[in-house]
């Protein structure tokens, strides 16, 4: 199944998770994720969704000025990501556990079908 | 992680394209998408990760994931044709750049085109302001400096689309300024130049051939001169005309017309005439009524000059004047009609040799009337 649907509802969640343990920059974060077994995230989508984000004031951000090459720009989380973050936190295993409910009495009704079709019992 | 990051070009100019491609977005909102990005990207290609793909995609990503595009409802729509176009240019450029540095002698050869660039700048200009002189003025050829209605105005004309086109040029002025950010400016600026080239055989067609351009050169909006105008004697061009009155003596300020009243004037194409055929250093200048040039006003003054093919434009001001030329006969013999009594003529001694034409008896003078002009009936 292509994940990158579904990974585009959870990218907001999967970054501010990412980055309420730690603060970092664009590609740390990416990083991160890939390494928590995202693999297909793609950067620049995770360098939008920080972005976005930080303009909806869930994150906020740092420069950290190089000597010798690009400056980083690191993100934080805020009061308010961290509210965002439980918020979709508790939303997501609500929906995770609707899912996965419908997903198990979907397989006993396919079962069941099935049973009908061969003309068993119940 | 490193933490001396070094930035290569590659990543460099893959950020610049980024950007490009976010130029619809305000200051504020690029930066806070491009900032950092560079840093970033030149740690995931220390961290081995192949090549960063193409700007195009890569910045609708980070306006998707931003949210930018849903924000923004009608611009969306017109981010194709605009990012094909980007990507139509960036990937023109990088052909060419691919081409270039394929082999040394043209990498060579184009590092010396890019050095050229301000010639390129003042070429355009003085194209530019070739195609307005080829609109504005009477149809004549162009001059390598363009004469919008003078001199004057055609140098500082010039001199002001050369300003401009070096500001533009180093992106002082839009469209340079903009054309690296900003798809309008870069395509305004790309048509120009592409028109600028396409102008090139359009003026050149419009220039004096080697034959003219010599007299065009010198004389700015002069007409291009019609061969067939002015006076001829046995083919060839009659430059200037002396007269004389019935005594023999010269005259000075004669006009001469026609039997319907047009005037007589002699060609003024400075090329026809003796100059060719004897390489006289002379140049004729025609008399005046106001503004009005007339060259059926005789004898023309004439003036001495270095190259006779061009007449300077306030010769009286000048250092050598015009002068009434000395007349090749100094007297001729004086003429009377046969019905008419003649005038008493001048000394003998300045009597020119028997050259007589008309006059029936020059040698027998007679007392008479003087009254010429009163009584000259016509024939």
């Amino acid at each position: 199944m292509d994940t990158t649907q579904l990974l585009k509802g959870v990218l907001d969640l999967a970054v501010l998770a990412v980055v309420d343990d730690e603060d970092g920059y664009g590609y740390d974060v990416v990083r991160r994720l890939r390494a928590g077994g995202l693999d297909d995230v793609g950067d620049a989508s995770v360098y939008g969704t920080l972005r976005r984000l930080y303009a909806s004031g869930a994150l906020t951000s740092y420069v950290v000025p190089s000597d010798e090459g690009p400056h980083r720009k690191y993100y934080g989380i805020t009061p308010v990501g961290r509210a965002q973050l439980k918020q979709q936190r508790d939303d997501w295993d609500h929906f995770a556990r609707t899912v996965s409910n419908l997903l198990a009495t979907s397989s006993v009704t396919s079962t069941a079908t099935q049973a009908i079709k061969t003309g068993g019992p119940r | 992680m490193n933490d001396t990051l070094h930035s290569t070009p590659e990543v460099t100019a893959f950020v610049t394209q980024v950007r490009a491609r976010l130029s619809d977005l305000s200051e504020d909102e690029r930066e806070e998408l491009v900032g950092g990005l560079e840093a970033d990207l030149a740690e995931r290609l220390a961290d081995g990760e192949g090549d960063l793909g193409d700007p195009a995609d890569y910045a609708a990503e980070l306006r998707a994931a931003a949210g930018l595009t849903a924000r923004r409802g009608p611009r969306a729509r017109t981010l194709g044709p605009r990012e094909s176009l980007v990507g139509l240019l960036d990937g023109s450029r990088r052909r060419w750049d691919a081409l270039v540095t394929k082999n040394a002698a043209a990498t060579q050869a184009w590092d010396f085109a890019v050095v050229l660039r301000p010639a390129w700048w003042v070429l355009r200009a003085w194209l530019a302001v070739e195609l307005l002189d080829l609109m504005a003025g009477p149809r004549e050829y162009l001059t390598a400096l363009p004469s919008l209605g003078n001199q004057v105005m055609g140098a500082l004309v010039l001199l002001a689309a050369v300003v401009v086109s070096v500001l533009v040029g180093t992106g002082r002025l839009w469209p340079g300024s903009e054309a690296r950010t900003y798809l309008p400016a870069r395509v305004v600026l790309c048509a120009l130049n592409l028109f600028a080239l396409f102008l090139f055989p359009v003026v050149f067609s419009h220039m004096p051939s080697a034959w003219t351009s010599h007299e065009i050169y010198y004389s700015p909006s002069y007409p291009v001169p019609d061969r067939t105008e002015g006076l001829e004697l046995d083919g060839r061009t009659v430059r200037n005309v002396f007269t004389y009155d019935a005594q023999g003596n010269p005259l000075t300020g004669v006009q001469l017309f026609d039997q319907k009243g047009r005037p007589l004037s002699v060609s003024r194409d400075p090329y026809l005439g003796s100059y060719r055929q004897t390489g006289t250093q002379q140049m004729t200048y025609p008399w005046r009524n106001g503004d009005q040039r007339l060259y059926n006003v005789f004898p023309l003054p004439v003036r001495q000059q270095g190259d006779p093919s061009f007449r300077v434009r306030d010769p009286y001001t000048t250092g050598r004047p015009p002068v009434l030329p000395t007349p090749p006969l100094v007297v001729v013999p004086p003429v009377s009609l046969p019905s008419d009594a003649p005038q008493p003529t001048a000394e003998p001694s300045s009597k020119p040799s028997a050259q007589s034409s008309a006059a029936p008896s020059p040698a027998t003078p007679q007392p008479s009337a003087s009254a010429d002009s009163g009584k000259s009936p016509g024939r």
